[in-house]
């Protein structure tokens, strides 16, 4: 077992380790029926057609839940057992790997299962994941998206509203064959006092699709580490993801995406808002193996401070061994743009209600690129609650 | 309904306006013309309440109360208008929210409820077919890729939904050819009566062939120094400003 990292590991430089390493990783239990009941009766109803599991501390809770074919749980405890040759592809073994691999490892020793979904070549699923805390847990996720195959997969996670002492060690791993297209669309909402730590491990096989967007707004602190591997040839990679902060929440995002395919493609946007007292950090890592061909990557990264002693930090790289590449990336930090407020303003719009709109209109930047409308329509919702004010200003309203 | 009286504005650590004195009665059109760097823009910014624009002296009356008092929003709430000469493109917040969400905040400062969802798209179409605009700009981010003359209709649209009781229109025929200037000064047009006064601020005589002001004033040096009626505008199209510079020296 690897060493938790510490903030002298480049990969962790601005994650909250000190919260992290107060967590008891190894107290586990098996969540009671009455908190799994209280988690899963406030969920909202099902969307017609789409299956839905729910883990609750890792643990399947086979009543809320409707499996399908393709989606079972594997409680044999040890986490996704695919990870350490996902992790190999990575073809990494420095000190940096190890580190990174660290919680990966805790989740495949105390992991009570593996939620397992395999979408057949040629296959559609559209499937909801709930990934509830009411202690602390381990869920281990693995899919397989076959040849040709669709996924939707909606994935949110929430916690207990009642519970003072929560973490979450998740490791999802994918793997996308040729010419399967996944939509995954992640809301972290964990409660004010939950630690969250994830290990993502992607591989996209010839001319697979990802179109991933990802919320972050909850928690006392998050860090997702994600690992991507385009590893067939003219694979597409879109990689949306919006943090917002507030109080003295931390949320620190590493995706190293390794391009080891000819054509391959990688459009990476981040809009990160800070507040108060919280801190950000997004470190986008753009690897292109040697020997690769036509590889296109573009990077954009932006961070809005509002207001408070907020603090973001974001940090582009490329790291290219490769001759014939195209790569763009950038990244600025800025705050409210004082035209557009007194703009707002001169119409009357309230200061509290114009600062919400633009910090809509900030992160709309990435929820402008989900696919599915009515994905779309969910995820704006949920960031409506967040800017109060700003609902009706949701892309589909006219 | 507006009164101001020796006005005295600071930009940028530089006094632009430096004792300007300015009667509007209700129902009246005033033209503000003058050269480069006069001060009109910095007029206009000053009566909606632009940050950075330091009012060091004097008093500006809106409706018997102090303007300068009051925040920007307030003075929008209040009736107070101001069409940019430069509108701001926000990507992401779209048209029609903009200006319901403008609406609602002025009925409420009337004490009056939110308009209806009906009633409010019924009066937006009507707007925007007299500004002869598509309503697929509604749901476009606001100004978010529009052409020059877009932006500048658009600010109109705004103006007729509100229905100010003081519009300051800083220089909005810049960058309209000859066919949009029409239907912007249509819209304007369309908006005069006996309770409403526009100040418009302008460059040139061009806008007033269509819009005929009441007064005309010429502002040099941060100070109006001379003022008439629409002859004046004639005038100054054919002469230039150094005449009245010189004139008022």
């Amino acid at each position: 077992m690897s060493a938790l990292p510490s903030n002298r590991d480049e990969n962790w430089k601005y994650a909250n380790l000190r919260a992290l390493a107060r967590v008891r990783f190894d107290d586990t239990t098996i969540p009671s029926a009455a908190d799994v009941s209280a988690l899963t009766d406030a969920l909202p109803d099902r969307q017609h057609g789409t299956a839905r599991v729910v883990l609750v501390d890792g643990h399947l809770a086979a009543g809320a839940s409707s499996l399908t074919a393709g989606v079972h749980f594997d409680s044999t405890p040890g986490g996704v057992a695919a990870a350490d040759r996902i992790a190999a592809a990575d073809a990494r073994s420095d000190a940096a790997a190890t580190a990174d691999r660290h919680f990966a490892s805790l989740n495949q020793r105390y992991s009570p299962g593996t939620l397992c979904v395999e979408v057949p070549a040629g296959g559609q699923l559209d499937l909801e994941l709930w990934l509830a805390a009411t202690y602390i847990g381990h869920p281990s996720v693995r899919i397989q998206v076959g040849k040709g195959a669709r996924l939707s997969l909606a994935e949110r996670m929430l916690g207990s509203a009642n519970a003072s002492a929560l973490a979450s060690n998740l490791h999802l791993s994918i793997d996308c064959g040729a010419s399967a297209r996944l939509e995954l669309t992640r809301v972290q909402a964990f409660g004010a006092t939950h630690q969250h730590v994830e290990t993502l491990d992607i591989t996209l096989g010839q001319a697979a699709e990802c179109h991933l967007t990802q919320v972050t707004s909850g928690g006392h602190s998050s860090r997702s580490s994600a690992f991507v591997t385009h590893s067939g040839r003219a694979s597409r990679l879109h990689w949306n993801v919006a943090m917002l902060a507030r109080q003295t929440q931390v949320h620190d995002a590493y995706v190293r995406i390794s391009h080891n395919a000819d054509e391959a493609h990688t459009v990476q946007r981040f809009r990160g808002i800070g507040t108060e007292r919280s801190r950000l950090a997004f470190n986008g890592h753009m690897y292109v193996g040697a020997g690769t061909r036509d590889v296109r990557t573009e990077q954009s990264l932006k961070g809005l401070l509002a207001g408070g002693e907020a603090e973001i930090d974001l940090r582009p790289q490329l790291e290219i061994h490769a001759d014939a590449v195209q790569a763009a990336h950038g990244a600025t930090l800025g705050k409210l743009d004082a035209d557009m407020l007194f703009y707002l303003l001169s119409r009357g719009i309230p200061p509290a209600q114009a600062e919400s709109l633009l910090k809509w209109a900030f992160i709309s930047d990435v929820l402008r690129h989900v696919p599915t409308p009515a994905v779309r329509r969910q995820v704006e919702a949920l960031l409506a609650d967040l800017l109060p004010g700003s609902a009706a200003a949701r892309s589909e309203v006219a | 309904m507006l009164e101001i009286k020796d006005l005295r504005t600071r930009v940028g650590g530089r006094e632009v306006l430096g004792g300007l004195n300015l009667s509007v009665n209700p129902g009246e059109v005033h033209a503000i013309m003058g050269p480069n760097g006069s001060g009109k823009s910095t007029l206009a910014y000053t009566l909606a309440g632009r940050p950075g624009y330091e009012v060091t002296g004097g008093s500006v009356s809106y409706q018997g109360a102090d303007l300068l008092a009051l925040a920007p929003e307030e003075r929008a709430q209040a009736g107070v208008f101001l069409g940019f000469q430069y509108p701001v493109e926000i990507p992401g917040v779209n048209n029609v929210y903009l200006l319901k969400a403008a609406l609602n905040a002025a009925r409420k400062h009337r004490g009056l409820p939110e308009v209806d969802a009906f009633e409010f798209l019924t009066l937006v179409r009507e707007k925007m077919k007299l500004m002869q605009m598509d309503e697929a700009f509604l749901s476009r981010g606001v100004n978010e890729g529009f052409s020059g003359g877009e932006k500048k209709r658009n600010e109109i649209l705004q103006m007729l939904v509100l229905e100010p009781s003081l519009a300051l229109l800083d220089e909005t025929d810049s960058g309209l050819d000859i066919d949009a200037l029409k239907v912007v000064a249509h819209g304007v047009n369309t908006l005069r009566s006996p309770e409403r006064s526009i100040v418009l601020v302008t460059h040139y005589q061009r806008l007033l062939d269509y819009i005929t002001p009441d007064y005309v004033h010429v502002l040099a040096r941060g100070r109006i120094i001379k003022s008439g009626g629409p002859e004046l505008a004639r005038e100054l199209e054919a002469r230039g400003y150094d005449w009245v510079i010189a004139e008022a020296a």
